[in-house]
């Protein structure tokens, strides 16, 4: 099971990598990845998954992303005939797509139709179902990820933005709305996240530096600030019990979930491995 | 206190705070053959079935959704002497959220995040 991140809202390596390959490289990459979605093709095809900037101690390699994708996100098993199968919804003995909890969905399918939507928004092409279709493109904007979970249901959102008439004036920014996975946590402070090298309180510009690393400080590519509260505690459990003895009529409230802000408000730069993300991104690298 | 004065109490109490967002379409249901106790504490085990409107006085805050909805629960009236009684309800609340259809985020909130420090990134 994957490490939990501890934000609410996140983007971490694999959006970060899939951004790269996204926004870099022939105008091809982008129309190769929409034929194969277009035509279905397995996700086994999608080099992406292959990037030597993804292999880590969890998941070492395109064989294990797919396995991810397909138990966790997917809720699928292999069915013995090389195809992953996703079972169909039942109340007591299947309830729930893979880690997404208290949901049942295709999310494959969500997953793969916003995939064809954002890439032809990316590429100025009209929406077509038919995979033989020619794709020309007649722009390049360049797209963001962002993944907001705990919601009921999930969501593949796509929105853009025309900034002129040139074919780079423009961009997509796709947020993936999402349940909440099994072992979801969430920081009740911003200031609690992993303490890696890119993390930062109160960023005084946009400028990288220390301890972001390299002596000179040179603006960031990118980044992803969070301001709120330095924590966000629920109520302590006695406080609000509702068993708790009063007159007739005068029934304690029983709202689930309350929270009461404490202490400043701060502006924190999570760290990548909490969702956040590197001052220079993370470039997509080829398979090896 | 006698069962019976018991029954009638929890009776008011439920339609006093649970009538005011869910008016009752039946009559207060209640298991006569529930009421256990001493003299000083009596459970009385009730169903309230009703819909829910309310639109003046919403629960938590919410707009009515205008569905039927039952509620399940335990009410240990304390019988305390001279001083009005002490009501403390037990109350299938998950039941009535779920008929309502909030919805639950699903995630615990922490104060240390259970990674270890360097840990390798993810997704």
């Amino acid at each position: 099971m994957p490490i939990p991140m501890p934000y609410y809202l996140e983007k971490g390596p694999l959006f970060a990598v899939l951004e790269s390959y996204i926004n870099t490289g022939p105008d091809s990459r982008l129309v190769d990845a929409l034929k194969k979605f277009r035509k279905g093709d397995p996700w086994e095809s999608f080099e992406v998954l292959g990037s030597g900037s993804l292999k880590n101690p969890n998941q070492r390699d395109a064989a294990d992303w797919v396995k991810h994708l397909h138990q966790h996100c997917f809720g699928k098993a292999p069915d013995g005939k090389g195809n992953w199968v996703q079972q169909p919804f039942h109340p007591v003995t299947n309830p729930q797509t893979g880690y997404w909890l208290g949901y049942y969905g295709d999310v494959d399918s969500i997953v793969r139709e916003t995939f064809i939507r954002l890439l032809e928004v990316a590429l100025g092409v009209d929406h077509d179902t038919n995979p033989n279709t020619p794709i020309v493109p007649t722009r390049r904007w360049p797209v963001v990820f962002l993944w907001k979970c705990s919601q009921s249901w999930f969501e593949g959102w796509v929105t853009w933005h025309r900034r002129g008439n040139g074919p780079k004036d423009g961009e997509v920014t796709v947020i993936w709305a999402t349940p909440s996975v099994e072992g979801s946590i969430v920081l009740d402070s911003p200031l609690a996240g992993r303490n890696l090298a890119e993390y930062r309180v109160d960023p005084i510009s946009t400028k990288t530096g220390p301890p972001w690393g390299g002596a000179a400080a040179v603006e960031a590519t990118q980044g992803m600030w969070v301001v709120t509260h330095e924590r966000n505690k629920p109520y302590a459990g006695s406080a609000v019990t509702t068993t708790a003895g009063s007159p007739k009529g005068q029934w304690p409230s029983p709202m689930p979930g309350r929270v009461c802000a404490e202490g400043r408000v701060v502006t924190v730069a999570p760290s990548m491995a909490d969702g956040g993300v590197l001052a220079e991104g993370l470039a997509f690298t080829p398979p090896t | 206190m006698d069962t019976d004065r018991a029954v009638a109490l929890a009776r008011e109490d439920v339609d006093a705070g649970v009538g005011r967002w869910l008016p009752a379409t039946a009559d207060l249901e209640i298991d006569l053959s529930g009421p256990v106790g001493d003299s000083a504490f009596i459970a009385v085990r009730w169903v309230h079935r009703g819909t829910n409107t309310g639109a003046d006085d919403p629960f938590l805050g919410l707009a009515p959704t205008g569905d039927l909805v039952e509620v399940h629960g335990v009410t240990l009236v304390e019988d305390c002497g001279d001083a009005e009684p002490v009501f403390h309800r037990f109350v299938d609340w998950v039941g009535v959220f779920d008929q309502l259809g909030m919805a639950v985020g699903g995630r615990l909130t922490v104060s240390e995040h259970p990674g270890q420090i360097g840990s390798p990134p993810d997704a």
